[in-house]
């Protein structure tokens, strides 16, 4: 046996062992989902927990496909594949996810008014949404809004709440703390919708992403912005 | 919302490798109202399947297990048309491989997921496809009955009515040129997609109509920078070393198969082609390799070819490995169940094998066994399989039968260029390279000469005469697409002019169902299918 410099190997040991852990949580979500059609009828205060085992299981998921993004946008595997798509069926599917997952104290509210078709990869696009929403299903008051739209010659798809909004120190945008105990948010979330975004192009532009406190319903608005 | 579509009459096929997976599948698509689900472990299981009953919607994992994947599976429904158009095919990916299935260009499946998805997301994404297909449903009736130019026309009126499927329409547009051979047009259809945005397939179809205008230096240039944008994108670099052998560039062209190999090692037909481009560059070793892994891959697959095992064969021989390539020529005919087309191709293999290892007697004695079975129980063999047969006669001082075989081969596909070169090769290296460049040119000639004496007729007016001609060359030459077409194509204009004829319909029809058995991309034949549905619509004939 010989020395081997771990780091690379390992890094690609435990991409690998996440690509799998995604493939059983893949089951886990189709049995949850099953289950929890299911209990609806039969046992609907079961329904409810399973709502929240759901959700729990999603963040589970975001979760490693930021490490994931950590680590592909590290080794040069990071890339847009795009094609055309309806914004508005995106916008359909997240409201879709977000009242599957949504306690009974909030409403869910999707507005599409962008062009029928636009090039993006939506993969990408929808894993940065459903992130998003995620987070605002878990500090939303009683109101969460999807929303797409056309400006400058992006398209832009907005995750609002009604929550408190974003903590100042990451709008300030500065440094992000990489791990802030109590919240749990480790700010891998905010480098993956970034990394996506970016990934957009389109001939001298790129897409980006804005967090920003206010918007139409006082809280949280997050939005990807896709040239 | 979408409108709401019935899930409860659809049949439903899922293929996963994965007990687990299957079952879970199964219950979720019943909280959606699917009762008819079907589940298959493997390819081969879902193939027979598919074969025997047909499915609205195919649910099948990227990942198959044992060298096989869902794109090579879609790939072999698609080729082998076991699917309709209208039947739904969602492919279900893990992350790793998403790029893979996002960059299939020609034969993409209709959507993906990759895991976790939602039992919601999946029922979304199936009536999406759905009442997508519903839309096309009209031009996917015309391009089933051959009615291309009719499908052509339809894109517009489609798109019309379905705005939010323009760009869809648009690809189907571009692909309806290239199969119907309009390669002008079909480069002003991409043209216009790529100057708003520059797209993958766009791009792709753009280098493919400027290649089969001949443009191969653009062709190549186009292809060569979406490989290098795209580099997920394989069937950039099948169409980049197509390219690179055009104007001469062996070295490249197997560079770049070598590559797209490299990231996809399952895709048999491009290690074939990696391994001919290889044994032609003299690269023995990597053509070597490239067969070995189809014979190894294919043992699983339903379309699995004896010519596998006689290239692979053919290339030990010629590194000397005599006795591993008579083996393998042992496991060929075990494989095929001694089937008489896999004896055949292994007795003509083994002749050259011993003829090359110095024992004249058992190459004589294998050769003999080729001949027996190709008298009895005449298999269909491969033009490529002709020649090693023809190498073999030659070999054994078989002169007449060598003869008789290459001169039939060369009359029957005097078109086929790449097919006279290596006829030309097989001559070369027998150290008899005039004595086959006049045999080949002669046969050519023969036919090229009533060809065009038919044509002439055809000329002057005399349509009566140049069809007599055809039809009886047709008759002499059944593998000749070129005469056999031909005589369709005289028959149609004919009857065009002179009125219908239910004898020469029919004959024409024949010849038209043959072009279409033996080589559905002959790049006449849609055309002349085409051709075929206008002539039978004037004449108020229901096909």
């Amino acid at each position: 046996m010989t020395d081997q410099p771990p780091s690379v190997e390992l890094a690609a040991l435990l991409a690998g062992n996440i690509h799998e852990v995604k493939n059983l949580l893949g089951q886990l979500f189709l049995a949850l989902d099953e289950a929890s059609v299911t209990a609806q009828t039969e046992c609907p205060k079961l329904a409810q927990r399973l709502t929240a085992m759901r959700l729990t299981g999603r963040r589970v998921h975001d979760r490693l496909l930021h490490i994931l993004t950590v680590y592909k946008a590290e080794s040069g595997f990071f890339a847009a594949n795009l094609d055309a798509y309806d914004p508005a069926e995106t916008i359909e599917d997240l409201v879709q996810e977000a009242r599957s997952l949504a306690g009974m104290h909030l409403s869910i509210a999707g507005q599409s008014l962008s062009p029928a078709s636009w090039y993006f990869d939506r993969y990408l696009v929808e894993s940065a949404l459903t992130n998003a929403l995620h987070n605002s299903l878990r500090y939303a008051a009683t109101r969460i809004s999807l929303s797409a739209r056309a400006e400058d010659g992006y398209l832009v798809l907005s995750v609002e709440d009604d929550g408190p909004g974003f903590p100042a120190q990451m709008l300030e945008g500065g440094v992000l703390p990489l791990h802030n105990g109590e919240k749990g948010s480790t700010g891998l979330g905010l480098f993956f919708s970034r990394t996506a975004a970016a990934a957009h192009k389109n001939r001298d532009k790129a897409g980006f992403v804005k967090i920003e406190n206010g918007g139409t319903l006082g809280g949280a608005v997050f939005s990807l912005w896709l040239p | 919302m979408a409108e709401a579509i019935e899930f409860k009459n659809k049949r439903v096929l899922i293929l996963d490798d994965d007990l687990g997976m299957r079952n879970t599948m199964r219950l979720i698509l019943g909280t959606f109202g699917v009762t008819n689900t079907y589940l298959a472990a493997t390819a081969n299981e879902a193939v027979r399947r598919i074969q025997q009953e047909s499915y609205d919607i195919i649910l099948s994992d990227y990942f198959l297990g044992a060298g096989r994947d869902g794109q090579q599976f879609l790939e072999e429904l698609r080729h082998n048309k076991l699917i309709k158009l209208s039947t739904v095919f969602v492919m279900i990916t893990a992350e790793r491989v998403y790029e893979k299935v996002v960059s299939a260009v020609e034969l993409a499946p209709d959507d993906y997921l990759i895991k976790p998805f939602s039992g919601e997301q999946l029922r979304a994404r199936l009536e999406r496809t759905l009442i997508k297909k519903a839309a096309f449903a009209p031009v996917y009736a015309l391009i089933e009955s051959g009615e291309l130019r009719e499908a052509l026309r339809a894109c517009d009126g489609l798109m019309a009515e379905h705005p939010k499927y323009a760009i869809d329409f648009i690809r189907l547009k571009g692909d309806l040129c290239l199969t119907l051979c309009d390669y002008a047009e079909a480069e002003k259809v991409y043209r216009q997609v790529l100057e708003t945005r520059a797209v993958p397939w766009a791009r792709m179809g753009f280098g493919k109509a400027l290649f089969m205008q001949d443009k191969f230096e653009q062709a190549e240039e186009i292809f060569l920078d979406v490989v290098e944008v795209s580099s997920q994108y394989l069937e950039a670099y099948d169409w980049l070393a197509n390219a690179h052998e055009a104007v001469g560039n062996g070295a490249a062209a197997q560079a770049a198969l070598a590559a797209a190999v490299e990231k996809a090692p399952n895709t048999l037909p491009r290690q074939r082609k990696l391994g001919d481009v290889a044994r032609r560059n003299g690269d023995l070793d990597t053509a070597e390799k490239a067969y070995s892994t189809v014979v190894q891959n294919g043992k699983y697959s339903y379309f699995r070819r004896p010519d596998d095992y006689a290239d692979l064969g053919g290339v030990m021989a010629e590194k000397g490995n005599f006795n591993e390539a008579l083996s393998l020529m042992g496991e060929a005919r075990r494989q095929f169940n001694h089937s008489p087309e896999a004896s055949m191709c292994a007795a003509v293999m083994e002749s050259i094998i011993h003829k090359k290892s110095g024992n004249d007697e058992d190459a004589q004695a294998a050769l003999a066994e080729a001949l027996q079975w190709q008298e009895d129980s005449k298999p269909e063999i491969s033009n490529a399989m002709k020649l090693n047969l023809v190498n073999a006669c030659y070999q054994s001082g078989r002169e007449d039968a060598g003869n008789s075989i290459v001169s039939d081969l060369i009359r029957n596909n005097h078109e086929d260029k790449a097919l006279m070169q290596q006829a030309e090769r097989t001559f070369e290296a027998l150290g008899r390279r005039d004595f086959g460049k006049n045999l080949i040119e002669n046969s050519a000639m023969e036919i090229i000469q009533l060809n065009n004496q038919a044509v002439r007729k055809a000329q002057q007016g005399d349509l009566a005469g140049a069809i007599t001609m055809l039809r009886d060359a047709a008759t002499r030459l059944p593998d000749n697409l070129q005469i056999v077409l031909n005589a369709a194509h005289a028959l149609l204009v004919f009857i065009d002019k002179n009125g219908w004829d239910q004898d020469l319909m029919a004959d024409a029809k024949r010849y038209l169902e043959k072009g279409n058995a033996k080589d559905p991309s002959h790049p006449k034949l849609a055309k002349l299918n085409a051709m075929y549905q206008d002539v039978a619509k004037k004449y108020g004939s229901t096909r």
